[in-house]
């Protein structure tokens, strides 16, 4: 293509990187955001109780047999979800009569020591929504999203390959950062930050392929099986057997024996959950479901099932253990990093947080490097125009979307229709506006005007929720619910951020307009 | 630099290339993972993974190499005869025809 490898690859790189660049930032916000979709459903749901008191899972356990013995026997099945470090005083129990035709919920006030019905909170898609667009987009039919997405990230891993073959001097420039030297210093800004969380890059990348092989890589799928989807389904995850009734009455073991074998199976706190089958009955089965916690071999389709009678293991359900499928499951576990606790899951979000200033900063790279050319020519050429107003309009925009998200979800009334979907189309309506506007300003003020913008939507996020809720910092942070207070205080960092480079935008082009009077040949260009 | 950008020579090379890595590109590495898939000597879920993992990492190297090779001409004629073992592969398992 070009004279010398590297340089060909620094096309392809330049090219690709454009194309599926804003979508990618896309990506990347989303899956960022994902990794505190939990912390993000609970902001969002502020009619829930407070995380005060944790309970173990014995405890736990204890709490739920208790209820469920005194007023659940003559059901089919219990189900119970036990408090992990993440949820740690909720505590939900259901019970289903024949066929899941009928279920009853409750969740545990660890407060007031006692089962209530849930609390209706505000119809929300919460965090859950924003974290589920990462892999499907939004407004398209079921699989197309996905589908995209898939293209997205193929082009993404070359990108990631190219840009790597393209840097020249990898270990001696990670060092080199040249300030104020224009498309120099966002270069070294790019390499920088590309750099620095690369292996991250890498394996998030190549894991999100493998997710879906039936719809990236379909001919191997049907190679072997056809289009016998569920035998793909049986193999991948083994059939759990329901019990059979007998009628029979027979005591069951307390819960609480289950977990202490489900311990000794897979160690301290990996139990996710349990399902009691006919409770009260002979052929009464209790299942424990791991948690995925503690191990990134994403185990969380291993289940124990035990007989609830005389507590013996009925089967232990492992997914196979062969390489291939250890290396698929161990790509799964660090994509979503469902094991993480709480340091390394802030150590993911920063890496995310790479990955968008990665993509950022090479779409701006893009526009920096063609400027010059540009303005000798006189106009600016639609493609450059078009790409400068995705580029704020994205960049800043879509940040300033997901605020409006969360400003709505505050805002909109709470018995509104289609409460949830109008959140959503907030956060759409609000970065279509920012694309326009960007669209009709000079690029420079549109940049300051964007960032200054997202910065005052995100700082003053503490401040709306103080006005329209509890569960403001002044209530969060005594009552020690770090995960509802870590929500405003990082909207309150990121607007700090939002601002600092708001201000920095300013001052720049304020000396590039004013400077000389070829300054007004530029402020034309700018418009 | 410019100048070469603006001729037609130029953006028929790109779109070729681009057809070649999307489609062509595609296609080939389709059939080379399902000839994997079927002639791995392991479990079918197994073949099935393992086939999908190289897959991928092959479609990258395959796109790298197109954007690299001189001849745009060239990148076709080994796209066809890279995609003639897997094709006689498939054919071969498929039909259960044995040579020996």
């Amino acid at each position: 293509m070009k004279e010398t490898f590297r340089q060909s690859m620094a096309w392809l790189h330049t090219w690709i990187g454009l194309i599926v660049g804003w979508v990618l930032f896309f990506i990347f916000v989303t899956g960022t955001i994902g990794y505190f979709y939990i912390e993000i459903d609970r902001w969002m749901r502020p009619e829930k109780a407070l995380a005060s008191i944790e309970l173990t899972p014995q405890e736990a356990a204890d709490v739920a047999d208790a209820y469920l013995r005194r007023g659940a026997l003559e059901v089919e099945s219990w189900s119970i979800r036990l408090p992990d470090h993440r949820t740690s005083s909720v505590l939900r129990i259901s019970w289903s009569t024949g066929s899941g035709s009928r279920s009853e919920v409750r969740e545990y006030d660890a407060a007031l020591r006692r089962f209530r019905e849930p609390v209706p909170p505000r119809e929300t898609g919460g965090g859950f929504e924003l974290y589920r667009m990462h892999w499907k987009l939004h407004y398209l039919p079921k699989m197309l999203g996905v589908l995209i997405v898939g293209i997205c990230t193929m082009i993404m891993f070359v990108a990631l390959l190219t840009g790597i073959v393209a840097h020249k001097k990898i270990f001696a420039d990670f060092f080199t950062f040249r300030s104020r030297k224009g498309q120099r210093s966002w270069l070294d800004f790019h390499n920088i930050v590309s750099v620095t969380a690369l292996p991250f890059f890498v394996m998030i990348t190549f894991s999100g392929l493998v997710f879906y092989p039936s719809l990236y890589m379909p001919t191997a799928v049907q190679a072997r099986y056809g289009n016998d989807y569920d035998q793909l389904e049986a193999d991948l995850y083994p059939q759990t057997n329901q019990p059979t009734p007998t009628g029979v009455a027979a005591p069951m073991l307390p819960l609480r024996h289950f977990l202490s074998e489900a311990r000794r199976y897979w160690g301290e706190g990996a139990a996710g959950g349990i399902m009691v089958r006919l409770p009260g009955d002979a052929a009464a089965t209790v299942e424990i479901g791991h948690s995925g916690i503690g191990t990134v071999l994403r185990n969380a389709d291993e289940r124990l099932h035990f007989d609830a009678v005389n507590g013996e293991l009925i089967r232990q359900e492992t997914p196979r253990r062969s390489v291939p499928r250890a290396i698929t499951s161990g790509l799964y576990g660090l994509h979503e990093g469902i094991f993480a606790g709480w340091a390394l899951r802030w150590l993911y979000f920063a890496s995310g947080l790479l990955g968008c200033a990665m993509i950022a900063t090479g779409l701006v790279l893009w526009t920096v490097k063609r400027r010059d050319r540009q303005s000798k020519a006189g106009a600016t050429s639609f493609g450059f125009r078009l790409v400068e107003s995705l580029n704020i309009g994205t960049i800043a925009g879509l940040p300033i979307g997901i605020a409006a998200y969360f400003w709505a979800n505050r805002l909109l009334p709470v018995g509104m229709a289609e409460r949830a979907a109008w959140e959503m189309h907030s956060l759409f309506i609000v970065w279509g506006m920012m694309l326009l506007w960007a669209s009709f300003r000079p690029s420079g003020k549109a940049w300051a005007e964007e960032l200054s913008i997202a910065a005052v939507v995100f700082g003053a996020l503490p401040l709306l929720n103080a006005i329209t809720t509890d569960r403001h910092l002044g209530v969060t942070i005594p009552a020690g619910d770090w995960a509802l207070a870590g929500f405003d205080l990082t909207a309150l960092v990121a607007g700090v951020l939002f601002g600092v480079a708001a201000a920095k935008v300013h001052q720049k082009w304020t000396v590039r307009v004013g400077a000389t009077h070829r300054g007004r040949r530029i402020a034309e260009l700018g418009s | 630099m410019s100048r070469r950008h603006a001729t037609s020579r130029y953006r028929w090379s790109v779109a070729s290339r681009v057809l070649a890595a999307s489609v062509g590109g595609y296609g080939l590495v389709s059939l080379f993972a399902a000839a994997l898939a079927m002639s791995l000597p392991m479990p079918r879920l197994e073949a099935v993974i393992t086939a999908v993992m190289v897959g991928f990492l092959a479609y990258a190297a395959l796109i790298i190499a197109i954007f690299n090779i001189r001849s745009v001409t060239r990148i076709w004629i080994w796209l066809g005869v890279a995609a003639v073992p897997p094709a006689v592969v498939m054919v071969l398992l498929l039909t259960e025809a044995t040579l020996w």
